[in-house]
């Protein structure tokens, strides 16, 4: 098992489709970025005119615009939104095609019986995860420690109309100590990256084409969204229960603990029962 | 070693590809199998592989029963079919992650493997870029790469000249000389009748001496 994790992290983590998926993220950050940095300069030039012109008047901070509402998890920039909407991709891109390219090119069939297929799986398994998990992650950190360089670093304030609220997960937290708020968030996102990733395992082999597996967690959570949005809604007030939507940290909906774990348990038992089914016990000739 | 395939048949999407097969091989020997294309050589192949189960009968490695007590022989090098690889990276590279999965042997075992089927360790070009020949090679490196105590070969002088031809040849003996069980699968009738000690006929999934 230690040598087969040892040969599936290195192939997960030196191939193009890797740098590709963390490229894009980078891109999608950069966006949000940008549209910060002009944002709070703006911000800033209005609240120095406003220091100028009536100094009596003038409370003090940057109306509100600090990191902890610029952030890309928080924040509805063209970047974020991107992000917001194709993280799922993100999450497949890096690894999760490679389970279909083993078994059509017959490299499967080197590996198993080398090691066995349970023991192929749990190391795909931890790759895959790995992978998506460092690039949905990674981006959501990468895009916390820029920002941090270009926005005012300031407590969130409960009276300046702030994006998180009480229904939301941690949103004691968010006030408390907003960076500890946010680097949860980041774990929470390296865990989404991660559990949707593995959802390419569960098409084994279904698809002709590498791209399909890629698209496969998306198109799963945007039919789940639609679901959501226009049946389960219709029922009343649920909280967030769309895996899309539950990466951000301050989304329109509630997002209780409970339902964040528990969509994310049931994505990531989609993923490792059928999985490991279609990995372990489909016979393929 | 000993494999030992008592009445096995495999039936796929209705048709059966093997039809009570009876086999005894043993160690320190170099068998040849000989048929048409889609005879069923390769399913046979593919059967002593563990990567397809029998519908009936069974297949004992060395007493165990493989599906049941054993996933796979425990000590295998396979060439089937095509040559598989990861086109992005380097021959060196990619049987070195073969080789990592066991830790059996390590990148010096890899290189002396390339070179014993004539590659050139430190070439830098990507799998996808080599010849059909060199794929072929590359094959049979990763065959033979753990010392495997049972090689299964299918067509491997194939896209190979007669030089390349001749030093597989003697590589398989190699093999052999080792104590390896050594299937090859070809429908060169003179390739193996030069290699192989016993030869069995493969016609519709038939198997006979």
């Amino acid at each position: 098992m230690k040598g087969n994790l040892k040969s599936e992290l290195w192939k997960a983590f030196h191939n193009k489709m890797f740098l590709l998926a963390l490229a894009v993220g980078l891109l999608m950050s950069a966006a949000n970025i940008l549209q910060n940095s002009a944002t709070v300069a703006e911000m800033t030039e209005s609240t120095l005119r406003l220091l100028q012109k009536d100094p009596e008047r003038f409370v003090g901070g940057h109306g509100g615009f600090s990191l902890f509402m610029l952030w890309l998890l928080i924040y509805y920039s063209l970047g974020s939104l991107a992000f917001d909407f194709y993280w799922p991709i993100l999450a497949a891109l890096p690894y999760g095609w490679s389970y279909l390219k083993e078994r059509r090119s017959g490299v499967y069939d080197q590996i198993v019986t080398r090691m066995g297929k349970r023991a192929y799986f749990r190391a795909k398994y931890v790759a895959v995860f790995l992978s998506g998990g460092a690039v949905v992650g990674g981006t959501a950190l990468f895009d916390l420690l820029v920002n941090a360089l270009i926005c005012p670093v300031e407590l969130p304030s409960i009276a300046g109309l702030p994006p998180v609220f009480n229904g939301h997960f941690l949103s004691m937290l968010y006030f408390r100590n907003p960076w500890l708020f946010c680097l949860a968030f980041c774990g929470l996102a390296f865990l989404w990256g991660g559990v949707t990733g593995t959802l390419c395992l569960a098409v084994g082999t279904l698809p002709r084409f590498q791209v399909f597996v890629i698209l496969f967690p998306y198109l799963l959570y945007y039919v789940w969204n639609m679901i959501y949005f226009q049946i389960l809604q219709s029922f009343g007030s649920l909280p967030l229960l769309s895996p899309l939507l539950l990466i951000q940290a301050a989304p329109d909906y509630f997002n209780p603990g409970w339902a964040i774990f528990g969509v994310m348990g049931l994505v990531a038992l989609l993923g490792s029962a059928i999985g490991y089914w279609q990995v372990t016990r489909r016979e393929f000739s | 070693m000993e494999i030992l395939i008592e009445n096995a048949s495999k039936t796929i999407r209705g048709a059966e590809v093997l039809k009570d097969v009876n086999l005894r091989l043993t160690g320190g020997t170099i068998y040849g199998l000989r048929g048409p294309n889609g005879s069923g050589k390769t399913m046979l192949l593919r059967l002593m592989a563990g990567l397809i189960r029998p519908t009936a009968g069974r297949v004992l490695l060395d007493g165990k029963e493989l599906g049941k007590e054993l996933d796979f022989p425990p000590s295998l090098g396979m060439l089937l079919e095509n040559p598989a690889f990861l086109p992005e990276y380097t021959g060196l590279r990619n049987l070195i992650l073969l080789a990592q999965i066991q830790n059996r042997v390590g990148a010096s075992e890899a290189r002396q493997a390339l070179l014993d089927v004539g590659l050139e360790p430190d070439d830098r070009r990507a799998y996808r870029k080599y010849s059909l020949g060199m794929k072929q090679r590359l094959g049979i490196a990763a065959a033979i790469l753990d010392k495997p105590e049972m090689l299964l070969l299918d067509e491997p002088t194939n896209a190979l000249d007669a030089a390349g031809s001749a030093l597989i040849e003697d590589l398989i003996r190699r093999e052999r000389d080792r104590g390896a069980l050594v299937v090859v699968a070809s429908h060169d009738g003179a390739f193996l009748e030069r290699l192989a000690e016993e030869i069995y006929t493969v016609t519709e999934g038939r198997v006979a001496k």
